[in-house]
């Protein structure tokens, strides 16, 4: 592989402030939704006393959740040694930063009091891993800073490794952390499973890759830098083992709710009779995030650059969707005291609960995007995350490209 | 959008930014002027912010209005259940200043401690409950709950269990339902999961025909899961076994909410509607005094009565005699002398977190 070379964008161009117009406006509502939100209280919400946690949560999670994973483009190259990622190591690392800071700042907005989030930042219960994910976010945002440093200064660059490694890690952590907030709640049905760490983990890996696709190749094509299939190629085959594994996952879950008949309630409401909740499931999260992005990554028919991006995006919608169906699905199914007894109370017990996200939390939900996007696109225009080219000649002179039945080099050759 | 490809700024930085793979040299110039503008406009906004801050200050630490005084003063208040007992006495005297100029009349804020010796229990007999939910109100009222169509708070449910039924026409209804092999029988139908239950129960007469009744509150468990999931410990057991809320530590993550097996915590998704005439201006801090908006709030035992002696409001009210409390650790109490001689089970007892809210049957 070449030296490589990075460089910041212009970022003078009409596009580009445009792109940040929009970024910034997105971010703005959400601020203004949160205000909104704080100073007439989460009542003008959708939330409830069953659904807790709303659309902003969906955000937040799935955000927090892909920041981890778009870090592994650049684990791959530091940890594991492949040399083709080197070049998007620092892009993944800001992407991975990004995404933490709009998904962590829609979840400090959603709380009842987000004035009060110094207690939060200065007093632990280290029981509660609510408490340590707030360790483990913040110690990814200095491990990644540090990573990030190694990679920026050339008298650190042997320490990247070691840095990455860390942060790599950590990452591992702090997904089995976010993961955990759902599977150590044993009050509800729906989690209480050990494979929630995992399952997250494995989640983080799909929507973080799948930003990291839409955002490498956006920024290339409009700064008209060149990106070869050698990355692209092999970055949407990786997305498709993540697409299938995400999958694998999900099927072990249910399988095992399914055999245990304490969870057949859960399950049939996912699954079969939960109007909405089972809508999304079988169309947002299998079908659209799962079955047909798999089919784009891992056959040919996803082979051209539209269709690659259109894989991402579907993704993203479909992690959207998944995170959906655990977190409001989830709280939607009434706690169950009595197994097998119907109940009706005087406070909505034996309910399936009923939840439309309001503006103000979508506002505040998007939000967490606009910041992600506002961050990233600021960040490459001030320092230099993004390589020249990512032309196959510049990353892998021997990558063959067996759909066009060219080989590299040789095919170089014969043109010249 | 275009950018040119690369030498962007400054051609002599392509070559520093050449470099291993991931790496670079650092590819912006240093420039004094740029670095001086951007201090002194650092130190500029620094001088605004801490001039604002003051000004702030000043401004609540010299208003007349208590609520914005106590506000104020909230904002540096620690957790209560690490104050001295001077800081407590202080906060109890800036919320009564607050809650008496609030709702009009002399409200008292109390802050009595736990006792030595004292561990409280309660026990209800569901043969005679029969579903009335004078409880439901008495705690309403009592605990200054939310009251309105908007915000509707109960700490009490009173949960109408209908009774199922077997009939012969499912005699054959295994599971899965004729595929594979069968798994148990399922004659039995619940009386449903009630996707479409009701809100209220409003017999004209109760006890209701083929129902029987089960009252919930806040189980008062001694390994609270709430307890153990609060991230910033707002939320705590207290040595005579009461689970309280420091309103004013509590953060609003919703996370017990969650956590609690029982569904006994309420949020304050709005400001509580609490109408100055039906506020009850005995208080506790940990207690039934006004919540405000974002926060958590649950059943205390009525902590305001019983510290002083009383029953809580629902043993008060109950017409049949249904609800019984008491200090678990003295032999003779009620509450004790029905867990030695009556038949008692606790809730969701494979949860493991050993409440002390027991039920019972003659």
């Amino acid at each position: 592989m070449k030296a490589v070379h990075y460089s910041v964008i212009q970022g003078k161009s009409f596009g580009y402030i445009l792109l940040l117009g929009i970024f910034g406006a997105i971010t703005a509502f959400g601020f203004g939704a949160a205000l909104y939100m704080e100073h007439n209280g989460h009542i003008v919400t959708g939330m409830n006393n069953q659904i807790v946690w709303g659309l902003p949560h969906v955000f937040a999670v799935f955000l927090i959740v892909a920041a981890s994973g778009a870090l592994n483009v650049a684990s791959m190259a530091s940890v594991f040694g492949r040399a083709l990622y080197k070049p998007l190591a620092r892009l993944s690392g800001l992407l991975a930063i990004a995404l933490l800071a709009g998904g962590l700042a829609v979840l400090l907005l959603d709380l009842g009091r987000p004035d009060r989030l110094i207690i939060a930042m200065t007093y632990y219960n280290f029981k509660s891993i609510f408490a340590l994910n707030i360790i483990l976010y913040s110690g990814f945002f200095l491990l990644v800073g540090i990573y990030l440093w190694m990679m920026f200064e050339r008298r650190m660059n042997p320490f990247t490794k070691v840095a990455g490694f860390f942060a790599f890690i950590w990452r591992l952590i702090l997904t089995t952390g976010t993961g955990s907030i759902f599977g150590f709640l044993v009050a509800r049905q729906a989690y209480d499973a050990a494979i929630m760490a995992p399952l997250f983990i494995i989640m983080s890996f799909a929507f973080g890759l799948a930003i990291f696709l839409l955002v490498l190749i956006s920024s290339y094509a409009w700064t008209h830098r060149e990106i070869g299939d050698a990355v692209v190629e092999r970055l949407r085959k990786l997305l498709g083992i993540f697409v299938a594994s995400v999958l694998y996952f999900v099927l072990v879950y249910h399988l095992t709710n399914l055999y245990v008949t304490e969870h057949h309630g859960i399950e049939r409401f996912i699954l079969l009779d939960g109007g909405i909740y089972t809508e999304i499931f079988w169309m947002g999260q299998i079908l659209i995030g799962g079955l047909i992005p798999l089919l784009l990554c891992l056959t040919p028919l996803g082979r051209s650059r539209p269709m690659v991006l259109l894989a991402a995006v579907l993704v993203i919608l479909g992690g959207l969707a998944q995170v959906y169906v655990i977190i409001i699905g989830g709280q939607a199914f009434p706690l169950e005291l009595f197994p097998g007894k119907g109940v009706s109370s005087s406070f909505f017990d034996g309910q399936i609960t009923f939840y439309q996200p309001s503006i103000p939390e979508m506002f505040l939900g998007f939000s967490g995007i606009g910041i992600t996007l506002l961050i990233t696109t600021f960040a490459i225009k001030v320092l230099p995350f993004l390589p020249n080219s990512l032309a196959n000649k510049d990353v892998d002179p021997h990558f063959t490209d067996q759909s066009k039945g060219d080989s590299g080099p040789s095919a170089e050759a014969a043109t010249a | 959008m275009t950018d040119k490809k690369i030498p962007v700024k400054q051609p002599a930085n392509q070559q520093a930014c050449s470099g291993n793979p991931g790496s670079s040299q650092a590819c912006h110039a240093p420039d004094d002027n740029i670095s001086a503008s951007r201090r002194g406009f650092v130190k500029n906004m620094g001088g605004l912010t801490a001039t604002s801050l003051m000004g702030t200050a000043a401004l609540l630490t010299n208003s007349d209005d208590a609520q914005a005084n106590t506000e104020w003063a909230e904002w540096f208040q620690g957790n209560y259940r690490l104050m001295t007992d001077g800081e407590k006495a202080k906060a109890v005297a800036r919320l009564e200043r607050r809650y008496s100029s609030e709702y009009s009349k002399k409200v008292t804020v109390d802050s009595a401690p736990a006792k030595d010796g004292v561990l409280f229990g309660y026990a209800l007999n569901i043969q005679k409950c029969i579903g009335c939910r004078r409880c439901v109100k008495a705690c309403v009222k009592e605990n200054n709950q939310s009251q309105s169509d908007k915000q509707e708070t109960e700490w009490i449910r009173v949960l109408k269990m209908e009774k199922g039924e077997f009939t012969v026409d499912k005699m054959n209804d295994g599971y899965p339902g004729g595929y594979g092999v069968q798994v148990g029988g399922n004659a039995y139908s619940a009386s449903g999961v009630v996707l479409e239950g009701e809100h209220y129960y409003e017999p004209k007469k109760v006890p209701e025909e083929d129902a029987f009744y089960m009252p919930i509150a806040c189980m008062q468990c001694e390994k609270p899961p709430c307890v153990k999931v609060c991230p910033v410990r707002a939320t705590y057991r207290e040595p005579d076994g009461i689970v309280v809320i420091d309103y004013n530590w509590c953060i609003g993550c919703r996370m017990c909410i969650a956590a609690c097996p029982y569904w006994a915590r309420r949020f304050n998704w709005g400001k509580p509607a609490l109408p100055k005439k039906d506020m009850n201006p005995k208080t506790h801090y940990l207690g039934n005094r006004p919540r405000m908006k974002g926060v958590t709030e649950k059943c205390t035992f009525c902590i305001q009565r019983v510290r002083k002696g009383r029953y809580p409001a629902c043993v008060e009210v109950c017409p049949v005699g249904a609800r019984k409390f008491g200090n678990l650790l003295d032999p003779e109490s009620e509450v004790r002398r029905i867990l030695a001689k009556k038949r008692v089970f606790r809730l969701k007892v494979e949860a493991n977190t050993y409440p002390k809210f027991f039920y019972y049957i003659d």
